[in-house]
């Protein structure tokens, strides 16, 4: 009854399958020791690196500063099929090779570490999400909640526009930014100073790729005279590292050596709208120190530079969680929220980092008014929180000259609305310039939470409840911010909460604490033996600059 | 009495829905662990969608004369996948299945007219067809073992048996006055309940092009009626991969 099954069919599947399965790969090779003698930084740094450097209390030069052994590059590119990048950073270099060729550079003496990297990559953007064209915008979608979400105006009232400060943007392209009108500012005062290319390794980066554009006019564009972005005065330097998203390359080498090039050239602040994730990686390698680009992020801060990098727009997918290299505990990630609403967008990636640290660090406008190669359009996604925040990030920098990157990135944590409160979808919320001059108030004795008939309750003081919806605030809206920790600090579980009592009970935080939180774990109900109470378990409120907590 | 139960009951309606009113959960997340994370494209196990789309080819015995262009299979169910290493997987495969073979209505047509008729037929159509659950089990080979997680590029091997439900004969004929009368006959006797097929599909993500062979025969041999085409080619595609 059972004919011979077709053996060509299999055989010639397996043939192929070989065949692709011992084409090139990318590798990322690590070396083990630099042999540099001679490194003079004043002739290899820009001016302004040296600058910042005394400015921050850093040495003038380091380990990190010393060129890769030219030997080591020259004996591995005489192997392998061809080189990508390399790093002085993280003394190692991107390869194409087979995989006989991989077995004999591995025999080389100097190899530390061979780490195989994946070929397919994409910028974060939802470029072409809900997008507008100009003639379809209405007066309200025009640049203000984007400038005013981060209370921009008051950077300006304080002359606060990037003067003095230096950002690199690392993109995908930077089409027509070179004669678009939104950039007149910007070129008017020479404020780009350099650009170089790293796919096509040439100077011109104005030819292929718009999502830089769009990013740029986030940081310094201006649209017929109103600021799209809070550093119009700001020095730029322009690297391009990606190809579009239909090309299957990998670019963090290319990413790495922007970088390196923009911290070279006197960068204080890169702005990154790029990111990876399941192309190459699984959520557990989202923890700062897996991929090449958080490595190369994480050196990047060592050298004094504030990284602004995208969360991602992967809130809304399978994916769900923020992407490399915003995972880096060095790097400011850069969440989104609705601008009608002012809390979290759908598409904003979710944190915590693999290894629970607090990401997004903080939010800005999930929507922008940005330039288009042509004219101007409403575009989605993290790729513009982030350079609203690099923006941003260089009017606090300008006004605390002298601080370091860190501290900078801890000082806008500080300015988030929800500080010193936190969750994984807004970090420490949306940054307020205001905070910058005028100090956080706290009232910790208007908000109580407690407990009755085993439910937990919400209380205000009299008369603040009302109060706090006739006083003018800096968030138009109000909302409950809870959040559950474990005994780790650990957040568990978090939400935003309309509230329109004076009391209440929490119910969805009961729910979760005596219910949801066991079905994951297989607990039906059934067995009260079996039920953990929650021991040393936090829960948080905040609601209009006020905390309370209540501990199990 | 009655006029103040309906107060009572009025305060209480509205009561409850303003207490309701009392909060709006506008956001809300749980926190994954990331070792809790073990579902996904290249995680441990994965379930997914798929339709599969495949024609007939190849040459079957000239005295059934089978469309190939006509004669189609489509199926559709869920795919379970288990993950060994980056390279290999395995997995199993449950769905329903649809297969048709229509009959090229060529003269003299020995099959199976004559078998049915006595002597040699026109139709305007005439087709075989079955209905079943296919079960099928198959190893999987990914071309990119360091990839994220994402399916990938790959190569599935492997085999099933489509326990048939339905088996069907359909002819449609048009009667002088050029009316058409379809006449039908089901549960075959001289069809097999139990077919059996190996297939190779070469797949990236969401797409694959599938090769399947029928190991067995579609009618049962001691009825020594002649096979359609035993290979059939297509595409099976997963709309939530990627």
């Amino acid at each position: 009854m059972i004919r011979n099954p077709i053996a060509v069919l299999v055989i010639s599947f397996c043939l192929l399958t070989a065949s692709l399965a011992s084409g090139q790969q990318k590798y990322w090779l690590s070396f083990t020791e630099k042999t540099c003698k001679h490194f003079d930084p004043t002739v290899f740094f820009d001016a302004k690196t040296l600058e910042n450097r005394k400015l921050t209390g850093q040495p003038l030069t380091d380990w990190y500063d010393l060129p890769v052994d030219a030997a080591f590059i020259q004996q591995t590119s005489s192997i392998a099929d061809s080189v990508g990048y390399s790093s002085r950073w993280l003394n190692g270099m991107a390869i194409y090779a087979t995989d006989a060729e991989i077995q004999k550079i591995k025999a080389l003496p100097f190899i530390l570490k061979i780490e195989p990297m994946n070929i397919v990559s994409q910028p974060a953007s939802l470029s072409t999400k809900k997008k507008k064209e100009e003639d379809t915008l209405n007066r309200e979608e025009k640049p203000c909640e984007q400038i005013y979400g981060l209370q921009g105006e008051q950077m300006m009232y304080h002359h606060l526009t990037g003067k003095g400060m230096r950002i690199a943007v690392l993109d995908i392209g930077f089409k027509n930014a070179d004669k678009h009108p939104a950039f007149e500012y910007l070129r008017g005062h020479h404020g780009i100073l350099l650009t170089y290319d790293f796919i096509h390794k040439r100077e011109n980066v104005y030819n292929f790729g718009d999502h830089g554009t769009a990013v740029l006019s986030c940081i310094a564009g201006k649209y017929h005279g109103y600021p799209m972005g809070l550093a119009p005065d700001a020095e730029f330097l322009l690297a391009r590292t990606e190809r579009e998203s239909t090309e299957f390359k990998d670019e963090e080498d290319a990413w790495v050596a922007a970088a390196e090039w923009a911290e070279q050239h006197g960068a204080q602040i890169i702005s990154c709208s790029l990111g990876y994730n399941y192309q190459r990686y699984f959520y557990a390698d989202m923890n700062g120190h897996t991929s090449v680009v958080s490595r190369g992020a994480a050196a990047a801060a060592k050298k004094g530079i504030l990284i602004c990098s995208a969360a991602g727009n992967e809130g809304d997918n399978n994916w769900k969680f923020i992407i490399t290299p915003a995972d880096g505990d060095s790097v400011l990630a850069v969440g989104g929220y609705d601008r009608n609403t002012r809390y979290h967008v759908g598409f904003s990636s979710f944190g915590p980092s693999a290894d629970n640290r607090i990401k997004p660090n903080i939010t800005a406008c999930g929507s922008a008014w940005v330039a288009t190669p042509e004219k101007f359009a409403f575009e989605e996604g993290t790729s513009f929180s982030t350079p609203l925040i690099a923006g941003f990030a260089a009017c606090v920098w300008q006004y605390m000259r002298g601080k370091t990157n860190m501290e900078v990135m801890h000082t806008i944590e500080g300015l988030g609305s929800l500080y010193p409160y936190y969750d994984y979808a807004h970090g420490y919320g949306i940054a307020q310039a205001g905070y910058l001059f005028k100090k956080h108030e706290y009232n910790d004795s208007a908000v109580k939470i407690f407990e009755k008939d085993k439910k937990l309750m919400v209380s205000f003081a009299p008369g603040y409840f009302e109060d706090s919806f006739k006083t003018e605030n800096i968030l138009k809206y109000k909302y409950l911010y809870v959040r559950i920790a474990d005994k780790n600090g650990i957040v568990r579980h978090y939400s935003v909460i309309k509230v329109s009592q004076k009391e209440f009970e929490l119910s969805s935080v009961t729910k979760y604490l005596f219910e949801d939180r066991f079905s994951d774990d297989g607990y039906d109900g059934s067995d009260p033996d079996d039920f953990e109470y929650p021991h040393d378990w936090t829960v948080t409120i905040f609601f209009d600059n006020c905390m309370g907590f209540y501990k199990y | 009495m009655i006029k103040k139960t309906f107060l009572i009951l009025f305060i209480a309606i509205i009561g409850s829905s303003l207490a309701s009113r009392a909060q709006k959960v506008l956001m809300e997340q749980t926190t994954v662990v990331p070792s809790a994370v073990t579902f996904g494209p290249n995680e441990a196990n994965y379930v997914n969608y798929v339709f599969q789309f495949g024609t007939l080819v190849g040459m079957g015995d000239p005295k059934l004369p089978i469309n190939d262009l006509f004669s189609n299979e489509v199926s559709t169910g869920f795919k379970y996948k288990r993950k060994f290493s980056g390279f290999f997987s395995a997995g199993v495969d449950l769905r329903y299945h649809y297969a048709a073979f229509n009959i090229n209505q060529v003269d003299n047509k020995p099959v199976p007219d004559t078998v049915f008729w006595g002597k040699p037929v026109k139709h305007e159509k005439e087709r075989f067809s079955t209905q079943g659950i296919l079960v099928s089990g198959f190893l999987r080979f990914n071309l990119d073992p360091h990839r994220g997680n994402f399916m990938g590029y790959y190569l599935d091997i492997g085999g099933g048996i489509d326990l048939v439900l339905g088996k069907e004969y359909l002819a449609i004929d048009k009667k002088p006055d050029g009316s058409l009368v379809t006449t039908t006959i089901d549960n075959l006797p001289y069809m097999n309940t139990l077919n059996y097929y190996t297939f190779a599909k070469l797949g990236v993500d969401w797409v694959a092009v599938c090769f399947t062979y029928r190991m067995s025969t579609l009618f049962k041999t001691e009825y020594h009626f002649p096979e359609p085409p035993v290979c059939s080619v297509g595409i099976e595609i997963n709309p939530y991969g990627h």
